[in-house]
C-alpha cells in the first residue's frame, strides 16, 4: 500500500488580480493573448486552466496544446490535433507549406468568436507551431492563454509572439505569507498551528507546487498531523530547499508496476489513455494519478495521459538512458500504428518519434516536415528531418534543405558538401530546369560568398547553373543571384555588365529582385540618377507586390535611393530619405534594415560634416550587423567609427576601430576598397600621414580595377585633404568626368585647386561644398583659401574666407582634421610648414620628423624656424597653442 | 490561522459589539478615501448599510471555526458581490480600511497579534468570496 496521502485539487488562493487582467483582455476583444511567466511550480497552469474553464461554461470553443519535446517531434505535431484533417494531410503529404497555414487560417477563421487556445510551456513549443500561432493571434483568429517558464531562454518565435499587439504578458509572482497561511487553512481545511505554517512558509518560499509536496510527504510520514481539530508538525520538515530534489524523492517511492507508463508518458509528452492502461493496470494508473504524478486531460473528446507537472518529465527523462528512451518511443508509435494511426495528428507524431528513436521513417513524410520547419525557419529542427530523409532516399530536395538548414546554423563546410551533393542529384534526377535546382545554386552560391568566403567559386556556381538551364525564366531566375553575387564579391562593372547583357523580366518578382543589386551597382560606378530613378521604380513595384518580405526588404530600394542621391551631391534630400527607412525599419523591427539604414545615415551625416552624429550612426550599424552576422558591413561600419573617432581627435578610438576592419590589399567582398579609409585615419590620427596616404592609395588602386569610383574618388579625395593633392588631381577629374552628379567634379576641383593655390577657385569650391551642405569639404576648403589670399597678398579676402571657414567650422561638431589645423592661426604656413609644425607640436623630435618626411634634421629645424618666426612662438612647447589646437591632441 | 488568532478575531468582535455604528462608520468613511469610486456601489442613505456590515463581520468570523459552514457562507456572500459589480482591487481595498477602522475603535488595546489575526481573517474571508467567482 502507497504511504502518500490522498490528494484533493487545492483551492486556488491570491490569484484574483491576474485572472482579473485575463478576464479584462479576454473579454475586451482587442486582446489576442495573454503569456503567463513564472517559475516552475509557482501555479501558471492553474490560472491557465481557471479561464478556460470560465470561457468553457460561456460556450466558447476552447482547445489545449502541449508542446511537445523539440528532439521527437515534427514540425506542427503539436497542434496537429488542433487542425482540420485537410490541413494536417497536406503537412503529411507534400502540400506547399504557405497552403497549409492558409488553410489553418481558414479554418480558425470559420470560428464565430476566436477560439481560446490553452498553451502549456509555450517556450518549448517547436518554431513552426509558434509560428503558425503568433500568426492566428495577431489576426484576432484564437485567442491565445500561454504559460512560459521564468528563466528559460526566450526563442526568437516567443519574442515574436511577445511582441504582437495585443497579446499581453503577466509575471506570477510566490504565494505571500499571508495567502500561503490562507491556503494551508482551506487546503487543511482547518487552522495550523503557528510552528507549523511558520515551517511550511520558510521551506516553501510560496512556491504552490513544493508546498504541496511538503504538505503531501509530511503528511504521508506522519509528522504533520490534525490533534483537536489542529494542525500541527511533531518533527522538522523534510526537504533540502529544492523542488527539484523533493519531486525525485516523490519519483524514488513509484512501485515499480507505474514505471513503463510514467517513462513512455515522459518521453512522448501525452499518450491516449487506451495506450496507458496496455502499460500499467487500472488501479496502478489510479494512484499515479491520485498521488498527483499523472493527469488526465481531455481534448476534443479524447482523454490522454500527461505527467501533472512538466519537472516531473525533465526529471524522469534525465533519469532514463538514451537507448531505454528510444526504444519507448518506438513502442508507442508502434502502438498507434497498430491502431491504424487514425487521429488527424497520429502520422506527425509517429514521424517525430520514429525520427528520434532511429527507425525508419516514410521519407515523404520527413521531407515535408522538413519544409515545413522551413517556412518558420526552424533551420536545428531541419536539419534533423532533411538528415533523415537523405539518409533514407538520395533526393536532391532532401540534401538540399540539409544543405541550407547547415548554411543556416553556421556550418559552412558541412554545408557545402551536402550542396554539391544536392547538386548532383538533382542534374541527375530532376535537370537544370527544375525549382530545386535554382534553390540549389542560390544557396549554394551563398553559403560560399558569405559562409566560406569564396566569392569566385559562388559567381561559378551561378554561371554554371545559367549556362545548364534550357528554359529562359530559369536564367531570369538566376540572374538577380549571380548579379548580387558579383556585386557583394567586389565587381560592380562587372555585375552591370551581366546585366546589360540580359534585359529586365516582364515578371515583376525578379524585376524587383534585380534592381536591388542593380541600383546598388550604379550607385558604385557612379551612375547616381539611372540608380536613383531604378531603386525609386523598384520600390514601388515591390511595395505593390503585397507580400512585402518575398525576398529583400522593401526598405533596401529606399537605402539605395538615399546612396545615390549622397553620392551626388543631393545630401538634404538623401537624408530626409534615409531618415524615412530608418523610422520605418525601427517601428518594423527588422534588424537587416536597420543595419543597412543606419550605415546610410552615417555616411550622409559624415558627408555632411556632422561628424559625433555620424560616428553615434556608424557605432549602431557595427552593432547591428554583429546581430545580423554580416561581417562585411560591420568592417564597414567600423572604418567609418575609425574615420570619425581619428577627425574628432580620439585616437585610440580610432585605433581600436581600426584594428579590426584589417583589410586586405586585393580583397573581394562587398565594397572592399571603401574599407581602407578606417586604417588610413588611424594612422593619420597616430601622425603617421606618409602610411595614411598609402592606405588611401592602396584601397584606390582597388576600387580602380573593380570599377568602384564612387569609393575611389572619396578615397583619392581624402588623399588631396590630408596634403598631397598632386598625386591625385588628374585621377579625380577622369572620375568627374565618369561620374553623375555635383560631388565627384566638386572633389575633382577642390584637390586641383590645393595644387594651384588658386585661391579663388578654392573660394569657389568652398561655396559648391557649402550648397551641398557638405560642411566639413567646405571648411576645408575655405581654410586653404586664407592661406591662399594672404600668399597673394590679399588679407581683406582672406578674413572673409577665415569668417566663412569659422562659421563652417561651427557646424562640424568638433571635426579636427589637418586641413583645419591652422584654421584660427592669423599666419600663412605653407604646407610643408604646417605639416611640420603639427608634427612637431604633437612631441616628435626633428630627426624622427625628418625620418617620416624623408628630410634631413636641418631642413627640418629651418623649416621650424620660419614657423616659429610666423607663428610669434620661441618653442615647441608654444607651437600647439599657436597652431589652435587642443593641448591633448597627441 | 492558528486556533489563537481565531480566538483573538471572535473576541473583538464581542467587545466590539456596543460599538457597532462606529466600526462600520469608520470603516466606510476610510473605504471611501481609499477609492472614492466605490461610493457609487452603495445607497446615499448608508444607515441600514451600516448595521449590515457589522452583522455580517459578526457572523461570518463566528463561523470561522467550523471551515465547511464558513466556506458555504462565504461563498454565497461573493456570488452576491459579483452582481455588484466588486472586482479585486475592490477587495484589497476593503481589507484596508476594516484594519484602518478597527485599530480606531479598540484603541489602546490594539496590538501586532491582533493586526496578524484579523489580516489572516479577512484574507480568509475574501479569498473565499472571490473563489465564487470559479463555480
Amino acid at each position: 500500500m502507497s504511504t502518500l496521502a490522498a490528494v484533493e485539487r487545492w483551492p486556488l488562493v491570491g490569484r484574483w488580480d491576474e485572472l482579473a487582467a485575463v478576464e479584462l483582455a479576454l473579454a475586451g476583444g482587442a486582446a489576442s493573448g495573454v503569456v503567463i511567466f513564472g517559475a516552475a511550480g509557482v501555479g501558471k497552469t492553474r490560472i491557465a486552466e481557471e479561464m478556460r474553464a470560465q470561457v468553457e461554461r460561456t460556450g466558447r470553443t476552447t482547445r489545449r496544446a502541449i508542446a511537445l519535446d523539440p528532439a521527437a517531434s515534427t514540425p506542427l505535431g503539436a497542434l496537429a490535433h488542433l487542425l482540420p484533417a485537410d490541413v494536417v494531410r497536406g503537412a503529411v503529404t507534400g502540400e506547399d507549406a504557405s497552403v497549409i497555414f492558409g488553410q489553418a487560417f481558414d479554418a480558425f477563421a470559420a470560428q464565430i468568436e476566436p477560439t481560446l487556445l490553452l498553451i502549456d510551456d509555450v517556450h518549448l513549443l517547436d518554431a513552426t507551431s509558434l509560428s503558425l500561432v503568433a500568426q492566428l493571434a495577431a489576426n484576432r483568429l484564437v485567442f491565445v492563454l500561454a504559460t512560459a517558464r521564468t528563466g528559460e531562454p526566450v526563442s526568437a518565435g516567443l519574442a515574436a509572439l511577445l511582441r504582437i499587439d495585443g497579446v499581453e504578458r503577466i509575471d506570477l509572482r510566490e504565494l505571500t505569507r499571508d495567502e500561503v497561511e490562507t491556503l494551508l487553512h482551506l487546503a487543511l481545511g482547518g487552522p495550523v498551528a503557528a510552528p507549523a505554517s511558520a515551517a511550511l512558509w520558510g521551506a516553501s518560499k510560496g512556491n504552490v507546487l513544493y508546498l504541496r509536496e511538503l504538505v503531501q510527504s509530511a503528511r504521508g510520514s506522519g509528522a504533520l498531523r490534525n490533534t483537536d481539530g489542529v494542525w500541527t508538525l511533531s518533527g522538522p520538515i523534510e526537504g533540502s530547499g529544492r523542488l527539484t530534489d523533493m519531486l525525485a524523492e516523490r519519483l524514488v517511492q513509484v512501485d515499480a508496476a507505474g514505471l513503463p507508463v510514467l517513462h513512455t508518458v515522459a518521453v512522448c509528452r501525452r499518450i491516449a489513455l487506451d495506450h496507458a492502461l496496455e502499460l500499467a493496470p487500472f488501479d496502478v494508473l489510479e494512484t499515479l494519478e491520485r498521488t498527483g504524478l499523472l493527469s488526465t486531460v481531455d481534448d476534443d473528446r479524447r482523454r490522454y495521459v500527461t505527467l501533472s507537472h512538466p519537472l516531473y518529465g525533465e526529471l524522469v527523462r534525465a533519469s532514463m538512458g538514451g537507448l531505454a528512451a528510444r526504444r519507448l518511443l518506438a513502442d508507442e508509435a508502434a502502438r498507434v500504428q497498430r491502431d491504424g494511426a487514425r487521429r488527424r495528428d497520429d502520422p506527425l507524431l509517429v514521424a517525430g518519434w520514429l525520427v528520434a528513436a532511429g527507425r525508419p521513417v516514410d521519407p515523404n513524410v520527413l521531407l515535408q516536415a522538413a519544409r515545413l520547419a522551413r517556412y518558420a525557419h526552424d533551420f536545428p529542427h531541419v536539419e534533423q528531418l532533411a538528415r533523415a530523409a537523405r539518409r533514407e532516399i538520395p533526393d536532391a530536395e532532401a540534401a538540399a534543405l540539409l544543405g541550407e538548414a547547415l548554411y543556416e546554423q553556421g556550418s559552412f563546410a558541412e554545408a557545402e558538401a551536402a550542396l554539391s551533393d544536392a547538386e548532383e542529384l538533382c542534374r541527375r534526377d530532376r535537370g537544370p530546369d527544375d525549382d530545386v535546382a535554382v534553390d540549389i545554386a542560390t544557396v549554394r552560391s551563398i553559403n560560399l560568398l558569405w559562409g566560406l568566403q569564396r566569392g569566385e567559386d559562388a559567381v561559378a556556381v551561378l554561371e554554371r547553373a545559367r549556362a545548364e538551364a534550357t528554359l529562359a525564366a530559369t536564367s531570369d531566375r538566376l540572374l538577380p543571384a549571380e548579379a548580387g553575387t558579383l556585386l557583394l564579391s567586389g565587381r560592380p562593372a562587372d555585375a552591370l555588365a551581366l546585366l546589360a547583357d540580359h534585359p529586365p523580366s516582364d515578371d515583376t518578382r525578379p524585376r524587383v529582385g534585380r534592381a536591388v543589386s542593380e541600383a546598388s551597382a550604379l550607385t558604385m560606378v557612379g551612375r547616381y540618377d539611372e540608380a536613383l530613378s531604378l531603386a525609386r521604380r523598384a520600390f514601388d513595384e515591390h511595395m505593390a507586390l503585397g507580400d512585402v518580405l518575398v525576398m529583400a526588404h522593401p526598405g533596401v530600394h529606399v537605402v539605395n535611393q538615399a546612396s545615390a542621391l549622397a553620392e551626388s551631391g543631393s545630401l538634404a534630400e538623401a537624408m530626409t530619405v534615409a531618415e524615412s527607412v530608418h523610422a520605418f525599419s525601427v517601428d518594423s523591427g527588422v534588424p537587416i534594415a536597420m543595419m543597412w539604414a543606419t550605415s546610410a545615415l552615417g555616411y550622409i551625416t559624415l558627408l555632411s560634416g556632422r561628424i559625433a552624429t555620424a560616428r553615434r550612426w556608424y557605432s549602431e550599424c557595427a552593432a547591428a550587423a554583429t546581430t545580423t552576422g554580416f561581417v562585411g558591413v560591420r568592417r564597414l561600419a567600423l572604418a567609418g567609427v575609425a574615420m570619425c573617432a581619428a577627425m574628432l581627435g580620439d585616437n585610440a578610438a580610432a585605433l581600436a576601430a581600426a584594428d579590426e576592419i584589417r583589410p586586405v590589399a586585393g580583397e573581394r567582398t562587398f565594397v572592399a576598397p571603401e574599407l581602407w579609409s578606417g586604417p588610413a585615419w588611424a594612422a593619420l590620427s597616430a601622425s603617421d600621414p606618409e602610411r595614411a596616404r598609402d592606405l588611401l592609395r592602396t584601397g584606390a588602386d582597388d576600387a580602380a580595377r573593380t570599377g568602384h569610383r564612387t569609393i575611389e574618388s572619396r578615397l583619392l579625395h581624402d588623399v588631396a585633404r590630408i596634403g598631397a593633392p598632386e598625386l591625385v588631381t588628374e585621377r579625380l577629374t577622369a572620375l568627374s568626368e565618369l561620374c553623375d552628379g555635383v560631388l565627384v567634379p566638386a572633389r575633382a576641383a577642390h584637390a586641383d585647386a590645393l595644387v594651384r593655390h588658386d585661391a579663388a577657385a578654392l573660394d569657389a569650391v568652398a561655396g559648391e561644398f557649402s550648397a551641398m551642405g557638405a560642411n566639413l569639404y567646405a571648411a576645408e576648403a575655405a581654410v586653404a583659401a586664407v592661406d591662399a589670399w594672404r600668399r597673394v597678398g590679399e588679407p581683406r579676402r582672406a578674413s572673409a574666407a577665415q569668417e566663412r571657414a569659422t562659421a563652417l567650422i561651427q557646424r562640424c561638431e568638433g571635426a579636427r582634421t589637418p586641413a583645419l589645423v591652422s584654421a584660427e592661426s592669423v599666419v600663412p604656413l605653407t604646407r610643408r610648414e604646417r605639416e611640420i609644425a603639427v608634427l612637431a607640436a604633437e612631441g616628435l623630435s626633428s630627426k624622427q620628423i625628418g625620418e617620416r618626411l624623408f628630410l634631413s634634421a636641418r631642413t627640418i629645424d629651418n623649416h621650424l624656424q620660419r614657423v616659429f618666426t610666423k607663428l610669434g612662438v620661441t618653442r615647441r612647447a608654444e607651437l600647439a597653442a599657436a597652431l589652435g589646437q587642443r593641448g591633448d591632441a597627441s | 490561522m492558528t486556533p489563537e488568532q481565531i480566538r483573538l478575531v471572535t473576541e473583538s468582535i464581542e467587545g466590539l459589539r456596543p460599538h457597532a455604528d462606529q466600526v462600520a462608520s469608520r470603516f466606510y468613511t476610510a473605504l471611501f478615501e481609499i477609492v472614492p469610486e466605490a461610493r457609487e456601489l452603495f445607497p446615499d442613505d448608508m444607515t441600514a448599510q451600516r448595521a449590515k456590515l457589522f452583522n455580517e463581520l459578526d457572523e461570518i468570523a463566528h463561523a470561522i471555526p467550523d471551515l465547511d459552514a464558513f466556506v458555504a457562507r462565504a461563498t454565497a456572500l461573493g456570488k452576491n458581490h459579483i452582481g455588484y459589480g466588486v472586482r479585486a482591487e475592490h477587495y484589497r481595498a476593503f481589507g484596508h480600511a476594516l484594519l484602518v477602522a478597527l485599530p480606531d475603535c479598540i484603541g489602546a488595546e490594539w496590538n501586532d497579534a491582533l493586526a496578524d489575526a484579523w489580516r489572516l481573517a479577512y484574507h480568509l474571508v475574501a479569498d473565499s468570496m472571490q473563489r465564487a467567482s470559479l463555480v
